[in-house]
């Protein structure tokens, strides 16, 4: 299986003064299992096409086959619920969207509106909590008392519990310390090894290098590139054209080579970068 | 929830545009009282003529306009239905128990639809060409009088401004809401009245917190950058008449005289 759009357009406000066209004929096919960034300037309608994998924003017209759903501008509100039960979405900010008396209540909302009975539920909402690194003693406490950076790892949890199928992520580590960065952009990496899609918008290059298989980059609306990521990355002039840029490992090892030291290879991460710079510099010695 | 029309600013550049917002207010509100000089054929194709010539004056769609009228048009055709059963007067057509179909009756029925109609579409005529900013600025002016009462008009103005500029953001905000918790598998249109009630929670909350997180932004920022509790304030925008709002006028006097003259005939 996998995820399928046939030249899905979306016009918001669809005959009013106020009309905008937030996808343009988009169409794309990407593998059950990868990890794929979504990336593109601001506006570009990363978010747009991201609220299309739940149909939250049903295609005007187009076609879009995921997880054994078929939407189109005739799908209804009916059955969505088992479509999102396999699709979960972390919005843009998710801190923003906690309601519940506590954090463990509010991480069980997901799965009991999914159907999961309450022990299930809260053995998973516990699990996931734990795995985001929310203290045990919290669990019965305000969400609402926690930092920034806490109440976003509820969220996530929240959306975790019910483990979904196809993880869609919008800019889940903005405004995180580079640590914590870390930490949840690894616990979505394991969660697509452990059997399932990731699709993460972001703006940090150096994330799409390290975690992600494949790249859709939009741009007005438009999807302009499908590729890999190894490919995406090997022309700094197409990136720049399209105001993206490439990883810092990349980037450094273009100022070497403007200074008369080549690697064979653009490295995409730090590991690869001193990978081959010590590997080149044992030849050099040799 | 996009859809609605009413009380919607459309950018645009037309002669209405230019108009100073006092003057648009006040001619909308003496439109309304106009309306009431109007008594027969004469007068009431006078105001229908007037209204289409504001409306498209705006230059814009008038599709817009329809949108704006369609939400009320079958409370508008309901009131003209009622009039056209109940008044009684003049040749009788038709007649059943107590309803009946009288001249009048038509008459009347047509008059309160024109009437209802033409002040609709003045109306949209000052909420489109006019931003929420201008209106409550155009208010202010207008109620200044009332600041003799000890009325604080300067803070009611404001609070109003600050309450119109937050409309759509609240409403982006509860669509955001909304969609997380949808994608959560909450369903809002589902189950009986209580469920529906506690289906509200999930959005209520988030919405709650997050308007006093932008209040309490928004009165540290105004304060940071010099605001103070009734001190006097001077204007970024200063409202000035024009010879835009001469015309106005004159239009509005002509109109006026022209419904004096034929209302006796
Ligand atoms: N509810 C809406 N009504 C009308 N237009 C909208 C709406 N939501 C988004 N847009 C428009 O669609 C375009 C794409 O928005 P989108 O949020 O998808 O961008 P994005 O790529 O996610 O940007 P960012 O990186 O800033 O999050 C923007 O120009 C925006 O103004
Ligand atoms: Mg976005």
């Amino acid at each position: 299986m996998s995820i399928e759009f046939k030249n899905v357009n979306y016009i918001y406000n669809q005959g009013t003064p106020f009309e905008y066209q937030g996808l343009k004929d988009i169409s794309f096919n990407l593998t059950d299992g990868n990890f794929i960034a979504i990336i593109g300037h601001t506006g570009s309608g990363k978010s747009t096409l991201l609220q299309h994998f739940d149909a939250l924003l049903k295609p005007t017209s187009g076609e879009i086959k995921l997880a054994g759903f078929d939407i189109t501008s005739k799908t209804t509100n009916k059955n969505l619920k088992s479509l999102r039960k396999k699709v979960g979405i972390v919005f843009q900010f998710p801190e923003n969207q906690l309601f519940a008396e506590t954090i463990l209540k509010d991480a069980m909302f997901g799965p009991l509106n999914f159907g999961m009975d309450a022990d299930l539920a809260e053995k998973n909402a516990k699990k996931w909590l734990k795995r985001l690194g929310i203290k045990e003693e919290l669990y019965e406490q305000s969400p609402f008392d926690l930092s920034g950076g806490q109440m976003r790892r509820v969220a996530i949890a929240g959306v975790l519990a019910y483990e979904p199928e196809i993880l869609c992520l919008d800019e889940p580590a903005a405004g995180l310390d580079p640590v914590g960065r870390k930490e949840i952009m690894s616990i979505f990496k394991e969660y697509q090894k452990n059997g399932h899609t990731v699709i993460l918008i972001t703006h940090e290059m150096d994330d799409v290098a390290q975690y992600a298989d494949d790249v859709l980059v939009l741009q007005q609306a438009k999807l302009i590139k499908h590729t890999t990521v190894a490919d995406l990355f090997e022309n700094p002039e197409w990136l720049a054209e399209h105001y993206l840029n490439q990883p810092h490992a990349a980037r450094f090892a273009q100022t070497l080579k403007q200074n008369g030291f080549k690697l064979k290879q653009t490295p995409l991460t730090i590991e690869q970068l001193a990978k081959s710079i010590s590997k080149k510099m044992r030849e050099y010695n040799e | 929830m996009s859809k609605i029309i009413i009380g919607r600013y459309i950018p645009g550049n037309s002669i209405i545009y230019k108009m100073d917002p006092r003057g648009k207010i006040i001619a909308a509100f003496f439109f309304i009282a106009l309306i009431f000089l109007a008594n027969n054929w004469i007068t009431y194709s006078l105001i229908t003529l007037f209204t289409f010539a504001a409306v498209f004056a705006t230059k814009l769609k008038i599709k817009t306009f329809w949108q704006g009228v369609r939400p009320l048009i079958w409370l508008i055709l309901f009131t003209s239905v009622l009039q056209l059963f109940f008044t009684t007067g003049g040749k009788v057509y038709w007649h059943w128990g107590i309803l009946n179909i009288s001249h009048y009756g038509i008459e009347n029925s047509i008059y309160i639809f024109i009437r209802f109609v033409m002040i609709i579409l003045m109306s949209t005529v000052l909420t489109l060409t006019t931003t929420p900013l201008e209106i409550s600025e155009g208010m202010e002016w207008i109620l200044t009088p009332l600041k003799y009462l000890k009325v604080p008009i300067g803070q009611i103005a404001l609070v109003m401004s600050i309450a119109l500029r937050f409309v759509p953001t609240l409403m982006d905000e509860t669509v955001k809401i909304m969609n997380a918790q949808r994608a959560r598998g909450a369903d809002f249109n589902d189950g009986g009245l209580v469920k529906r009630a506690k289906a509200i929670i999930p959005i209520l909350v988030p919405l709650f917190i997050n308007s006093l997180t932008i209040a309490i932004d928004l009165a540290v920022a105004m304060e940071s950058r010099g605001y103070r509790e009734g001190e006097k304030r001077s204007r970024y925008r200063v409202l000035k008449w024009s010879q835009y709002d001469w015309i106005n006028f004159a239009f509005f006097a002509l109109l006026t005289v022209l419904l004096l003259i034929f209302r006796n005939h």
